[in-house]
């Protein structure tokens, strides 16, 4: 697992994908410093909880990992180079998990990073230490649910993928899921709210259902669904390519 | 992992493989190490294969065809890439499809371009010693690249290497955990000539050592260098399997071209019209081209017919006993 693993991380590192991501990721950066010197710190911590709710959760977080997951194993399948793995005595389940955890790991940490830099710019250093976890915890498991589906998604439509996981970014987890409760059932989105909000301070957590209405899902539970949507992905990615013909 | 993720074969598989025939024989009585049971292969309404059925043991086989003949899927459907739409399988006794572990035993150098631009020609070789497990990963590498002749170059980004490397380097990664079984499409694309015959000779040297080989090619010269059993597909289907000398001894419907070279071919040329089963004799300058479906009678009769036309015989020479009058023959 860990040869597929490095070879992944590699061939994500060196994409000029690293380079847009990074380019939209420093916007919430941006923001965070914009904000601060207009208005000051004394409300920043607010601030930075509700780019994550508004920016980074629906759009940002889901369009890294769709970009990276998306191309690890799709990338592969388009370039014909997936039989060099799969025509070795490696299980389908460790080729998966191995390719999850690269995208994984190289979306992880753009996105933390970001995160942390706005939290301190945004705050500059006041902030409490409870609700960075809260956002890096959210963040975190975002990231695994996100890469998990893109990554599939990526197995099933290598050509396609992309843009499919885009329109589903921009209109699902942005705009529909916004609509009724009941959509948004359905989306990661409420879910990665769900982890944020279960951890937040009270006045954290009222910035965050200030910015975004709020989602009626614990903290504990959400991270199960979590957990659970990153598992089906790896079971059912597991599935596909074990059944998928390389033409 | 455990052993249903990995398709590990079972008792009940087991059992079906005995009804259908599994595991096979040459007709040596040797065990099959390759089967192939009415296999087709289509997508929609396109047939690749249809109702192929063979059986290869150790040694080299060369799979032969026209474009478009179905090579490349059949090579595919032995490697698990693809799954019959009819038919079974078997490589070494098991179904290649969603079945991991077989790859242990088995080697598979792809006809496509695809490689990992980024990786050298050593981290490439290496990362396929890796996933099988081999023991001594910089040993393996070395030998294979060592085969190849890449050592020198092994640092060389695949990014950056001709064609011809590159083609060695999947050579090298497909036989770099010294694989029972090894498959070959097209290996030998953009190799020079010298390092062409190396490879022939290399896999030769598998073939002998109780390897089993197939490779595909359309160089006919090259396959005939390896060995002299083949499969020939047209249009999806096997027009010929086994040697081709004896592929050839069987068309006995088709003429076989003889050339006879002599002193003096117009006289020579009067009497061989006369041997039964002579069907053409065309005089050229100093040699006759006779076609005959006799030919063991006919090559009796030569030095007669020369003593009666008082000429001197320089040679008898069969034209048509290459694997490339034999192909021909069974393509048209």
């Amino acid at each position: 697992m860990q040869p597929i693993f490095t070879l992944t991380l590699r061939a994500l590192a060196r994409s000029r994908r690293v380079l847009v991501v990074a380019a939209l990721l420093a916007v919430p950066v941006l923001l965070a410093l914009v904000y601060v010197a207009s208005e000051g710190k004394s409300q920043g911590e607010n601030f930075v909880v509700q780019l994550f709710v508004t920016l980074v959760m629906p759009i940002l977080l889901p369009l890294t990992a769709l970009i990276f997951a998306t191309s690890a194993l799709g990338g592969e399948v388009e370039d014909r180079t997936l039989s060099y793995i799969t025509l070795r005595p490696v299980s389908r389940l460790a080729i998966i998990v191995a390719k999850l955890l690269a995208s994984t790991l190289i979306t992880t940490v753009l996105v933390e990073v970001a995160l942390i830099a706005t939290y301190f710019l945004g705050t500059q250093g006041t902030g409490n230490s409870q609700n960075l976890g809260a956002i890096l915890l959210a963040g975190l498991f975002g990231c695994l649910a996100y890469s998990s589906g893109f990554l599939l998604l990526g197995l099933w439509l290598p050509r396609r993928g992309l843009l499919v996981g885009f329109l589903y970014v921009l209109f699902w987890e942005g705009i529909f899921s916004q609509l009724s409760t009941g959509l948004a059932t359905f989306s990661v989105r409420r879910y990665v709210e769900g982890a944020l909000n279960g951890n937040l301070t009270p006045s954290a957590l009222a910035a965050s259902t200030q910015a975004s209405p709020a989602v009626d899902v614990g903290g504990t539970a959400s991270l199960i669904v979590l957990a659970c949507v990153l598992l089906a992905g790896i079971l059912v990615a597991t599935w596909k390519l074990q059944r998928m013909e390389l033409p | 992992m455990s052993s249903d993720m990995i398709g590990a074969p079972t008792a009940q598989s087991a059992v079906a493989d005995q009804k259908a025939g599994f595991p096979g024989r040459l007709p040596d009585g040797r065990p099959a190490t390759i089967e192939v049971q009415n296999v087709s292969k289509w997508y929609g309404d396109k047939v690749a294969v249809s109702d192929l059925s063979f059986a290869l043991g150790p040694g080299v086989t060369a799979l032969l065809g026209p474009n478009g003949a179905g090579k490349s899927t059949t090579l595919k459907l032995l490697t698990g890439l693809l799954q019959p739409s009819r038919g079974q399988v078997r490589v070494l006794g098991q179904s290649p499809v969603n079945n991991p572990k077989l790859y242990q035993q088995m080697g598979l150098v792809p006809e496509q371009e695809g490689l990992y631009p980024f990786l050298s020609i050593r981290q490439f070789v290496e990362l396929a010693a890796r996933l099988h497990h081999v023991s001594n990963v910089r040993e393996a590498t070395d030998e294979a690249l060592r085969i190849v002749e890449l050592l020198d170059v092994a640092d060389r980004p695949l990014g950056n290497c001709s064609k011809g490397m590159r083609q060695r380097a999947k050579i090298a990664q497909g036989l770099v955990h010294d694989p029972q079984i090894l498959i070959l499409d097209e290996p030998l694309t953009g190799a020079d000539p010298r390092q062409r015959l190396a490879m022939m000779e290399y896999f030769t040297r598998l073939g002998n050592a109780g390897k089993t080989v197939l490779i595909s090619s359309h160089i006919l010269y090259e396959v005939e260098r390896m060995g002299s059993n083949v499969l020939v597909l047209v249009q999806g289907k096997l027009a010929a399997e086994g040697d081709f000398h004896a592929i050839r001894a069987l068309m006995d419907d088709r003429p076989r071209r003889v050339r006879v070279t002599c002193s003096d071919p117009r006289s020579v040329a009067a009497f061989l019209i006369t041997v039964p089963g002579t069907r053409s004799v065309h005089v050229e300058e100093q040699a006759i081209i006779v076609e005959t479906i006799t030919p063991l009678e006919f090559h009796l009769a030569v030095p007669q017919a020369a003593q009666s036309a008082g000429a001197h015989l320089y040679g008898i020479e069969g034209l048509d006993e290459d694997l490339e009058s034999v192909f021909r023959y069974l393509v048209n």
